[in-house]
């Protein structure tokens, strides 16, 4: 059973993002920062970035690993690989929806 | 953070401080995060922007702790939900009778109080009224309920205190003020390191001293003591500090 981002708030498009990026493998929090600059455009504040961290890692979504140094890398966990699907393929499927409509209204 | 400071203390290289953004995350949020959050700003320096989103995150924190359910030293009990609510009432309502009070407050030797004036007195004490109520309310359940954490004094003090506030809004004299300063020196002293840090527990101590100093200058000059205003201006936003500050009770030592 998944549990949905939007109940994380405010934080549940960064925490999405997030999980994308861990979707890649294990990343420590400038590295998550970086790459989910990459792949949707939008910064992520230090503040939002450990705020979403936080609340993922409470829910069971991520899980942290041995520090590296100063680094702690984050991993997904099957809960949060499972709720990161869930959410693309429920994108996925508005998406398709939307683009649909627009075809058929031009 | 503890990793900052063994840096500080072995490396030859140049000492490392941690961001002064981060002090203002609550301690069990930098104990967890701390290190690496330091680490991600070293990495990559915070721009303006930034800054305002940490801020916002440290509010965040401090509103909305991510605790492990599984920790029983961090579950928070209706009862210490209901303590903080009733405290930060307290302060605040504390707060309106005092600023109110200073707002309408005519010049010592004016005369009698035009009618308007003395409906915002009359309100401005019934705060004050209502926020020793709420007040000794507070601490007679916080005495009720954490007595094993706070020991017998700890309790003691903490309804010396709420009884000395609602004996000194009723005009209690020397005897509350004795009772309020009694109970809150034990009340701090016990409290202090269980339900509170030291900081908050200090500013308790500082505050209900300059009060009680002031209240007895105010008295000594014959009622034309203004400073008593200023002191009783900051007790209400200690007690809304004492109320945010108030943790989760740890209980007392085996041999304490």
């Amino acid at each position: 059973m998944t549990e949905p981002l939007g109940e994380i708030g405010r934080f549940a498009e960064p925490s999405l993002f997030i999980l994308a990026s861990l979707g890649e493998g294990p990343k420590h929090g400038y590295a998550i920062m970086t790459d989910v600059e990459a792949i949707s455009g939008q910064h992520l504040g230090p503040g939002t970035l450990y705020a979403a961290l936080a609340r993922l890692e409470r829910r069971g979504l991520i899980e942290a690993l041995a520090p590296e140094d100063r680094r702690r890398p984050y991993r997904l966990t099957g809960l949060g690989a499972t709720t990161l699907r869930t959410q693309l393929e429920g994108l996925s499927d508005f998406a398709k929806t939307g683009l649909r409509r627009l075809e058929g209204a031009s | 953070m503890a990793a900052i400071a063994r840096r500080r203390a072995g490396s030859a290289g140049p000492v490392e401080h941690p961001p002064a953004l981060i002090r203002l995350y609550p301690a069990a949020w930098r104990a967890r995060y701390g290190d690496e959050f330091a680490e991600l700003l070293a990495s990559r320096p915070p721009s303006v922007r930034d800054r305002l989103d940490i801020v916002f995150g440290a509010i965040d924190a401090r509103v909305h702790p991510q605790r492990d359910p599984n920790d029983a030293s961090e579950t928070r009990s209706p009862g210490d939900r209901t303590i903080r609510a009733l405290l930060v009432l307290a302060g605040a309502l504390l707060t309106a009778w005092a600023g109110l009070g200073a707002s309408q407050m005519q010049p010592w030797d004016s005369g009698p109080l035009p009618a308007s004036s003395e409906a915002m007195m009359n309100l401005a004490w019934l705060a004050g009224f209502l926020a020793s109520i709420v007040l000794c309310g507070a601490l007679l359940l916080l005495a009720l309920l954490y007595d094993r954490s706070v020991g017998p004094s700890g309790a003691v003090g903490a309804v010396l205190l709420g009884s000395g506030l609602l004996f000194a809004s009723l005009g209690g004299g020397m005897l509350a003020l004795g009772m309020l300063g009694v109970g809150t020196a034990l009340f701090s002293w016990h409290l202090r390191g269980r339900l509170l840090g030291t900081a908050p527990a200090a500013l308790l101590v500082a505050t209900t001293t300059a009060v009680i100093v002031a209240f007895l200058a105010f008295l000594a000059g014959g009622g034309q003591d203004p400073r008593i205003l200023l002191t009783l201006l900051a007790y209400g936003p200690t007690w809304m500090i004492v109320g945010l500050a108030l943790r989760a009770p740890a209980p007392l030592p085996a041999n304490a």
